[in-house]
């Protein structure tokens, strides 16, 4: 994992699939461009992703990728470039005719046909075999868990149970790819929760190749086989959600999956896989390959610091306590660097107790721990 | 349209029977309304009724039965419902589309569009039919179109022809089509067309499957609206067609002013007024029957 | 209106007569108004058509006005309406004189609302062309504005005769008025002489013939109006070659207006309008009432009045207008034979000429 290489971040096509197999490209965007009155939102984009894979693209809003996701559906027209599904070009296709199934953000369930219809719209519209539809419709209910409502009005469903015909609805088809738009942003916290899982799960076991848009990273991080993360029009990191959660490639990704705590500084010497950076918070090690003279941030994970002096690979840092906030299993500590500037951690909330406001505290961690990002 | 003047008037009922006859005081707000309705429709609507059953035997439907006893009187009747029909139908087929251009429009075209469709309510109608007498003649600007487009040969005769009427009363009466439908499918939520696309439905399908019973409240509300409209249109067939063409209206026009036959008049009248309330009501049990099976 | 800020003799008297006469269209019988009206000396209010305000101001109000050193307000709008008014304001008329067709004035003497004229009161009365006088002198034609064939210029140079309506060229090319208008009987009173063979004075009663007849011209039939405006400008762009009883005072300023019309008098005759006037029963201004009626029925106002109506004058010590030709039948049917069967002959023409 150390050894992801810094210069192909950003063009995540290529990166290896935790699954250890590189995929044939089974969805392949190439080069693909769009822009709205002049301004590019997706600027020469790639993407490729494996039969079977759930792929999350995770940004802000306003990073293109509910932009990206419409132009794959065929929702909306493509500038430059193409799309190919399982090796079949796509880019001119009407949506009816792409075979790409959409769960959209706000459900959009048919108000005025009952669940089983709502089910059964595409096969309809498909002109499927008449005696086929009854049995795929309960088949797909009974997965989503709704054979109960087969009968009710898909209006006078509840959120969750909206979503839940949506996801059925575009399952019946058998889209050759399942795209969704933020589909449970809209539901609580708990029901969420859930739905992801059932959705994960359901996805494996039909072996649906999804593409999932969201802004929640731990929702990423929860059901992604890969995650490629966003930022203005593209792509900054594309791998699975350990190796973005341990080596963002970018600060952007740092910064936007998890909390860090990060100084900057400049490489003062460089090895074989190793850098020691100086900062104004003293000279770290990190392993990554920069040449010397080269900015960069140091950055470590909050949860791989310790509330202990450095021992050997390791670095550290001594910081006073200025205040210190009981949560219960946890405590933050707010410490304070000696000209004032403030930092806080997380600890256990035994390990707080023995410290007393006003003293030292050493921290520590790992040289293996510890980022070493470029500065943008 | 006429939800929004019942539903209201339902629930004002509703709640003084819950509080045991206690009115609410924000319903003297509606006196002067109440006051002036009485006035010029309560009344004289009364009186009409009353003119229509009143015969030198006492009430009774005799004039009813006189007039559906005289043929011509049928062929007035259809006539009427026959060019009401017509304008309806014909308001439709130009308005759905223009009232889906309408809701896809944003911004400066959309204010375009909606200026040019409600700008024109602002000319009389006398004025619009006496236009339509220029241009509807065989020398006038839509013969020479249609021949220009090389879809007739000869001109074709539209003044004074029920065809004619038909044209005309479309100009006058599209935009209560169009609005009503635009008001529903700018409530249509855009992904539902979308989810439809990428389930496999072509535009054809999604039309009729989707879009279509969306908007069939908007769609009933303006064929209620139309079709009320054009039964009772009197200065566009006045205009646009001679006494060769009589509709119940100008029948009613004529029982009044010239004939001074008050009982044909108001019998006429409550023919009418019985076609438009049961278009009226017609509409409200199908707009109804949507929302429930929805 | 307040009673108290109508002195007499006000500076502004006449805006407040206008005003007044003008309410009076909205809402007749107003409690005390006409008492207003009764309080002026030398003002006079005279009903008549709505078409007619505009000659009239022209000619003969202010020569009237002038000669008698008064006001007259006219309230114009249709006979009917005046009638319905007359009826309202029985008791209280408002009105001094009204001038109506005939028909309507012979529902006005069945509703009492007019008084009798004598040639005491209006001596003009004795030199008048026989049968402008009716009932007894309950009324009298001022003028007989005239209805021939209106015809476009462009189409036809000339038309000759009634007949000619039923030319097999003019298909969907004639416009005839409805009978509801008063110039609808022309076509049917035409086309009962030229079916029949008879004089115009008999052959009006052969009704039936008259429908017949009227009936072979439905193929040629492009409107039947009750709105003459836009029909006759149908005349004029030559959507139509021929309306049947067009109007001297309708068609005749317009030839002169340079349109491409003309109004001719066939040889069977031209139809003569019933242009009554009367005197209101218990109006106010009685005797301006009775010198109005007189000048209307003498020479001078006739023949200030024809430069713009193009009617034929009813004074026998009148010129004689050339605008049809001597030896043109100038008609006048049985108004009172009318008006008893225009109901029955409307259904009829609904059923069997409009249908």
């Amino acid at each position: 994992m150390t050894s992801l290489s810094l210069v192909e971040n950003g063009r995540g096509a290529r990166a290896p699939s935790p699954a250890g197999h590189m995929p044939d490209a089974y969805l392949a965007v190439e080069r693909v461009t769009k822009s709205y009155r002049g301004v590019d939102v997706l600027s020469n984009l790639d993407l490729a992703v494996g039969q079977g894979e759930f792929v999350s693209l995770l940004g802000p809003s306003g990073c293109g990728k509910t932009t990206l996701l419409r132009l794959i559906a065929g929702l909306i027209g493509i500038d430059g470039g193409q799309v190919l599904l399982g090796g079949r070009e796509l880019t001119r296709l009407p949506a009816h005719r792409r075979n790409v199934g959409v769960v959209f953000q706000n459900y959009a369930p048919f108000p005025h046909l009952s669940v089983f219809d709502n089910v059964a719209f595409g096969l309809r519209a498909q002109r499927a075999a008449s005696e086929t539809i009854r049995p795929t419709v309960e088949r797909f209910l009974s997965l989503v868990q709704l054979s109960h409502l087969v009968d009710r009005s898909a209006k006078a469903l509840s959120g969750g149970q909206q979503q839940r015909v949506a996801v059925a609805r575009a399952l019946a088809v058998k889209p050759g790819l399942l795209l969704l738009d933020e589909p449970f942003s809209a539901l609580d916290r708990k029901l969420r929760e859930s739905m992801q899982i059932d959705l994960r799960m359901l996805l494996r076991e039909l072996g649906i190749t999804a593409i999932f848009v969201t802004h929640d990273q731990d929702e990423a991080l929860v059901m992604s086989d890969r995650i490629a993360v966003m930022n203005a029009g593209r792509i900054e990191q594309f791998a699975d959600p350990a190796t973005i959660y341990r080596r963002p490639a970018t600060p952007f990704v740092l910064d936007f999956v998890g909390s860090s705590t990060r100084f900057p500084g400049k490489v003062v010497d460089a090895k074989e896989g190793e850098v020691v950076v100086e900062t104004a918070r003293g000279r770290f090690r990190a392993p990554a390959n920069f040449i010397t003279g080269a900015s960069v941030f140091v950055a470590v994970r909050p949860e791989n610091i310790r509330l202990a002096p450095p021992g050997e690979d390791d670095s550290g840092l001594e910081l006073t306590l200025v205040e210190r906030i009981f949560l219960g299993p946890r405590s933050v500590l707010q410490l304070a660097f000696t000209d004032g500037e403030r930092l806080s951690i997380d600890v256990p909330a035994r390990l707080a107790e023995p410290l007393a406001i006003g003293g030292p505290v050493p921290l520590a961690w790992a040289v293996s721990d510890t980022l070493a990002l470029p500065v943008q | 349209m006429s939800k929004a003047t019942l539903d209201p008037h339902t629930a004002a009922v509703a709640r003084p029977g819950h509080r045991g006859f206690k009115i609410d005081p924000t319903a003297a707000l509606a006196l002067p309304a109440v006051l002036y309705l009485v006035a010029a429709y309560a009344i004289p609507l009364a009186i009409l009724l009353f003119a229509a059953f009143r015969t030198p035997e006492g009430l009774s439907l005799a004039n009813f039965a006189g007039f559906f006893a005289d043929a011509y009187n049928w062929q007035v009747t259809y006539n009427t419902l026959w060019s009401a029909g017509m304008s309806t139908l014909a308001c439709l087929v130009i308005g759905y589309p223009t009232a889906v251009a309408l809701a896809r429009s944003r911004g400066v075209v959309q204010m375009a569009l909606l200026v040019s469709l409600i700008l024109p309510l602002s000319v009389g109608v006398v004025v619009k039919a006496f236009a339509w007498t220029i241009m509807l003649r065989t020398n006038g600007i839509l013969n020479q179109a249609l021949l220009g487009i090389g879809l007739i040969d000869a001109p074709l005769r539209l003044l004074f022809t029920p065809t004619g009427l038909v044209i005309g009363a479309v100009n006058v009466f599209l935009p209560f089509m169009i609005l009503p439908i635009y008001s529903v499918l700018r409530l249509v939520d855009a992904r539902l067309p979308e989810a439809a696309a990428t389930l496999g439905a072509g535009p054809v399908y999604r039309f009729f499957h989707v879009l279509l019973p969306l908007t069939l409240p908007g769609i009933i509300a303006g064929v209620a609206f139309v079709f009320s409209l054009t039964v009772s249109m009197y200065v566009v067939p006045n205009l646009l067609m001679g006494e060769q063409f009589m509709t119940l209206p100008r029948l009613v026009a004529r029982s009044y002013l010239y004939f001074r036959n008050e009982a044909l008049g108001s019998t006429i009248a409550v023919i009418l007024l019985v076609i438009a309330v049961a278009v009226v009501m017609g509409s409200q049990y199908l707009i109804r029957l949507t929302r429930h099976e929805t | 209106m307040p009673n108290e800020t109508v002195p007499t003799f006000s500076p502004t008297r006449r805006s407040i007569l206008k005003a007044a006469s003008g309410l009076a269209v909205l809402g007749t019988g107003i409690a005390g108004f006409p008492s207003i009206v009764r309080a002026q000396t030398k003002e006079m209010i005279i009903g008549c058509a709505g078409g007619h305000v505009g000659w009239m101001n022209e000619t003969v109000v202010p020569l009237f006005e002038k000669k008698y050193d008064c006001k007259i307000a006219l309230e114009g709008t249709r006979s009917s309406v005046n009638l319905e008014k007359m009826r309202q304001n029985r008791d209280k008329p408002y009105l001094s004189v009204v001038m109506m067709d005939d028909p309507v004035l012979i529902q006005a003497v069945g509703e009492g609302v007019i008084e009798k004229l004598t040639p005491a009161g209006v001596p003009n009365l004795s030199s008048l062309k026989p049968g402008t006088v009716h009932m007894d002198g309950m009324w009298a034609n001022y003028q007989q504005p005239w209805c021939g064939i209106g015809f476009n210029t462009d189409s036809a140079k000339a038309v000759a005769s009634w007949a000619d309506l039923w030319d097999k060229n003019l298909q969907g090319k004639v416009i005839i008025p409805s009978l509801q208008n008063t110039e609808g009987v022309w076509p049917l009173i035409f086309a009962a002489a030229l079916a029949t063979g008879k004089p115009l004075a008999e052959a009006q009663y052969d009704i039936d013939a008259a429908f017949a007849k009227l009936k072979q011209l439905k193929p040629n039939i492009l409107n039947i109006y009750t709105q003459m405006p836009a029909s006759f400008n149908l005349l004029e762009q030559g959507e139509a070659s021929m309306l049947a009883g067009a109007f001297s005072e309708f068609a005749i300023p317009r030839e002169k207006a340079g349109a491409p019309v003309a109004l001719a008098a066939p040889k069977e005759g031209v139809g003569a309008m019933p242009s009554g006037i009367a005197r209101v029963k218990g109006g106010p201004q009685d005797e301006l009432a009775l010198a109005f009626i007189n000048e209307m029925l003498g020479p001078q106002f006739q023949e200030a009045m024809i430069t713009k109506t193009f009617a034929l004058p009813t004074s026998t010590k009148a010129p004689p207008s050339d605008i049809v030709p001597a030896d043109i039948p100038v008609f006048a049917p049985d108004w009172g034979n009318v008006a008893k069967n225009r109901q029955a002959w409307i259904e009829r023409f609904d059923r069997e000429i409009a249908a």
